[in-house]
């Protein structure tokens, strides 16, 4: 393996991914991310962003392992340098844990089967709880948390992963302006700490503020670059399917 | 859901392994038919009335009257609780081609529906032969006065009356044959009146502190009445309802007060209940017996003694006898 | 109606109580792992396909000769069968039009039904030998036996031993499977273990509550186990001891009274400590929504 190759935290090479052979919702798509790029994945509803985000890590029925590659590696081989953050509406939010227990969760792998959480494991979570702002909601049931605060414990349970590499499913979604503002912090501060971030974004007036670059997505990467360049508006209207000059903001 | 799809085979084989399991409980069904239903008749007499009894032991009282002038057919199979009998299908078809459907009544047959009210609708002769008997002869249950206790044949004298009512009926049937039912019926009274004085033989020779009959369910009280033993059970009259924790203390309490060696199991009853008993008397130090299976609810299987009324009343008071310390 | 010099708690009062008290427990930690993973409807399809393993037991047993009613046959039986049918939910709700609820309502009626045919058969058997099976319908508590009360702490151990040792795994499982997968946790064997942990408990269950009403006892002590606010260790905790403390308490309860099912009277308590729960945490009847 050339030092060159295990240094992208991320390539796709023409990877497809979808819930059946007939229903493929992503395509032929090919994509490289460079080391401590802050990436957003931008595209319509419906385009099969969430599907290909899926797909890349193996949770999608049909998928192309042999297409992507972590590290210049396979998941299998990968997995502790990889962290995900799923929707916030597909966890079952009645689940009855403290806010601390779902946080130890991403330590999980690290501690092993058969091996209880110890102290050291609580404390780190305690951190990574405070590091997003939640110092003091430790043993509140997640249940009783608003969604701006589960979506912070979501991302403290990826931060305690000490990830080389985060993809992260609408990380924005039906937040607060003071959490959206924390975790695009949150999301710089890992950046500029050599974590690779690609994150699932559906609002594109705020692309801009968040991120540095953007892949534009329908069904394939219609184009990947620097935010500015990516989303000109011609891009933007092929992508969402309108007339060129319709508008901008979707 | 995280592999690559296999176009669901397994939703296939499930499908097939499903078919299996129904084909087997088919097979089963097949296998046991013939054994539910035995025609007692040879197949080249001219067509004879059909005689649908639901117990084997109405089966006994009915054949034995018969004789050889009607096809019995007994519908619940040996070793078969007639009080959690269900009537199949095919066991109401019988009910209702039958000439004549003979039931002990008492609501001893808890389960059979109203299957025997449409025969009854379609003019179907039916006799409750336990119901022929005089009420101020029956025994009622301890619980609900109204509700009479079934176990009749386990008094020899009470179910040799029975004939003579069973022979009226079939007389209505078959009128040419009135003599033959008549002296047929007597001849069970007197063959009851044989069972009687040899049950009463082998359970007089009981010791008296001894004189105590435990079982699984409560179907010895004509029994009891008739040959002078207490009686007990943990299950009350039907074995529809469960023996609950204090019926089986208060019996494990009773057993060891009186130091009564043994407790009975019976062929159509789970043995659990009475090992629960044994277990509680060995926690206060008193060794109670599992004692011989007997015959309550049903006869023995087909070509043993036992599988007439006559075998079974002798077996289980010959197996009461030696288990209690008689000398039979 | 009392008993004439019997002891309130004699032996067998005593083998009930601990039967059932493990059960119970064994119920609430099992049930707070199968209610967080949606598996209620799961256990009640495991509970009713336990009929015909146990009536297929009984048929085998009877043929082999040794008897149709060995206990630990029937157990294996029931077993069978209940893993079949759970196992076959999944894969019918995957078929176009079916559906999860669909693929319940035809698993569980499907083997059920089994289980009728296959019981009104064996009642027509000429073995002599037959009785008992009807009983785990509604359960037999009452009865318990040293030999039941060895059976049920074996299970009972074996379970909180694999519930001990794969918390975590379970607990990621539960909560979100997709993160699970990603970690790297083995969704399959671990849904599997989920899925034998809720048979075995099942299983255990139908001499003590019944077929029909086994699933009360998983679902209701860890449903009023979620009125505890905290850890999951600590929720899960609580419906064992829900769970323990409701089938003593039903035991003790028919005790008490002539002819009070054990059965019913456990779920009967395990129900409304789950309503007691949801007037002590008042919260839980708004609902929460992601």
């Amino acid at each position: 393996m050339s030092a060159a190759i295990a240094s992208v935290p991320l390539q796709l090479d023409r990877f497809s991914a979808g819930y059946s052979p007939t229903e493929i919702r992503a395509r032929d798509v090919s994509l490289t991310l460079v080391r401590g790029s802050l990436t957003a994945l931008v595209g319509p509803n419906g385009a099969g962003k969430s599907t290909l985000l899926k797909g890349i890590l193996g949770l999608t029925p049909v998928h192309a392992p042999d297409a992507v590659r972590f590290f210049g590696e396979p998941l299998s081989r990968a997995r502790a340098r990889v962290a995900y953050l799923p929707q916030r509406a597909e966890i079952d939010w009645n689940f009855p844990a403290s806010a601390l227990d779902v946080v130890a969760m991403g330590l999980y792998a690290r501690i092993g089967l058969m091996r209880r959480i110890g102290g050291a494991a609580r404390a780190e979570a305690r951190e990574a709880l405070a590091s997003v702002g939640l110092a003091g909601v430790e043993r509140q049931p997640v249940g009783e948390l608003s969604g701006g605060q589960r979506q912070r414990v979501l991302i403290a349970r990826a931060l305690v992963q000490r990830a080389d590499l985060l993809l992260l499913d609408e990380p924005f979604a039906n937040v607060d302006e003071s959490t959206e503002r924390a975790i695009a912090g949150i999301l710089r501060a890992l950046r500029d700490a050599g974590t690779t971030v690609l994150a699932v974004h559906h609002d594109l007036g705020s692309v801009r503020a968040n991120f540095d670059d953007a892949v534009l997505f329908n069904e394939h990467a219609i184009a990947h670059g620097p935010v500015a360049v990516t989303l000109e508006e011609q891009r933007i209207a092929r992508a969402y399917g309108l007339p060129a000059r319709a508008g901008s903001a979707a | 859901m995280l592999q690559r799809i296999i176009p669901t085979p397994s939703a296939l084989l499930s499908a097939c392994l499903a078919a299996l399991l129904l084909a087997l409980a088919a097979g089963c069904g097949d296998a046991s038919a013939p054994g539910s239903a035995s025609r007692t008749a040879s197949a080249d007499a001219p067509k004879r009335p059909l005689l649908v009894c639901t117990t084997p032991m109405v089966g006994d009282v009915v054949r034995n009257v018969a004789g050889s002038h009607a096809d019995v057919e007994v519908l619940i199979a040996p070793g078969v609780d007639p009080h959690l009998w269900t009537p199949t299908r095919t066991d109401i078809l019988r009910i209702l081609e039958a000439d004549a459907v003979f039931l002990n009544g008492l609501t001893l047959e808890g389960r059979i529906g109203d299957s025997i009210s449409r025969a009854e609708n379609q003019k179907r002769p039916v006799l409750r032969i336990a119901q022929t008997i005089d009420r101020r002869e029956l025994i009622t249950d301890a619980q609900r006065a109204a509700y009479f206790d079934p176990h009749i044949w386990m008094d020899p004298i009470l179910w040799g009356r029975t004939a003579p009512p069973v022979a009226e009926l079939l007389t209505r049937i078959m009128p040419e044959h009135r003599q033959d039912f008549e002296s047929n019926a007597a001849r069970y009274i007197e063959r009851a009146k044989g069972i009687d004085q040899a049950c009463a033989q082998m359970l007089g020779t009981i010791p008296n502190g001894l004189r105590e009959l435990v079982s699984a369910h409560d179907a010895f009280h004509y029994f009891g009445r008739r040959f002078g033993l207490e009686v007990r059970a943990i299950q009350g009259l039907s074995t529809e309802s469960e023996a609950s924790i204090a019926d089986i203390e208060n019996l494990v309490a009773i057993i060891s007060s009186r130091k009564i060696p043994v407790a009975f199991i019976e062929t159509t009853v789970s043995d659990r209940t009475v090992r629960a008993l044994v277990e509680g008397c060995a926690s206060i130090g008193h060794d109670l017996a599992v004692g011989p299976p007997l015959y309550s609810d049903s006869l023995g299987p087909a070509g043993t003694p036992e599988a007439t009324w006559e075998g079974m009343l002798l077996h289980n008071a010959r197996v009461i006898s030696q288990s209690l310390g008689g000398n039979r | 109606m009392s008993a004439g010099g019997a002891p309130f708690i004699g032996a067998n009062t005593g083998l009930t109580l601990a039967a059932g008290a493990l059960f119970g427990a064994t119920a609430g930690i099992v049930g707070t792992f199968a209610l967080a993973r949606r598996r209620s409807l799961l256990a009640d399809v495991a509970a009713h396909a336990s009929l015909p393993g146990v009536c297929l037991a009984f048929l085998a047993g009877e043929a082999l000769g040794f008897g149709g009613r060995n206990p630990l046959l029937l157990l294996a039986g029931a077993t069978l069968t209940a893993l079949l049918a759970t196992w076959s939910v999944p894969r019918l709700a995957r078929l176009r039009g079916v559906g999860p609820d669909g693929a319940i309502a035809v698993s569980l009626s499907f083997f059920f039904g089994l289980g009728a045919v296959l019981l009104s058969d064996i009642q027509t058997h000429d073995s002599g030998a037959q009785g008992g099976i009807d009983h785990l319908l509604f359960g037999n508590a009452a009865a318990t036996t040293r030999a039941d009360l060895a059976t049920m702490a074996s299970i009972a151990f074996a379970c909180t031993i694999l519930v001990t040792l794969f918390f975590k795994e379970l607990a990621a499982l539960c909560f979100d499977e997709q993160h699970a997968a990603v970690l790297g946790i083995a969704v399959r064997p671990f849904d599997l273990l989920l899925l034998g942990l809720l048979v075995a408990t099942v299983v255990a269950g139908m001499q003590m509550a019944g077929i029909v009403l086994v699933v009360a006892m998983i679902i209701a002590p860890a449903a009023a186990a979620r009125a505890v606010r905290g850890s999951l260790t600590r929720v899960t905790a609580v419906a064992g001891t829900i769970g323990a403390v409701a089938a003593a308490t039903g035991v003790l309860v028919s005790r008490s009274m002539d002819s009070m099912p054990t059965g019913s009277a456990m779920t009967l308590v395990a129900a409304t400590i789950f309503i007691a729960s949801l007037l002590a945490a008042p919260w839980r009847r708004q609902g929460s929504s992601a």
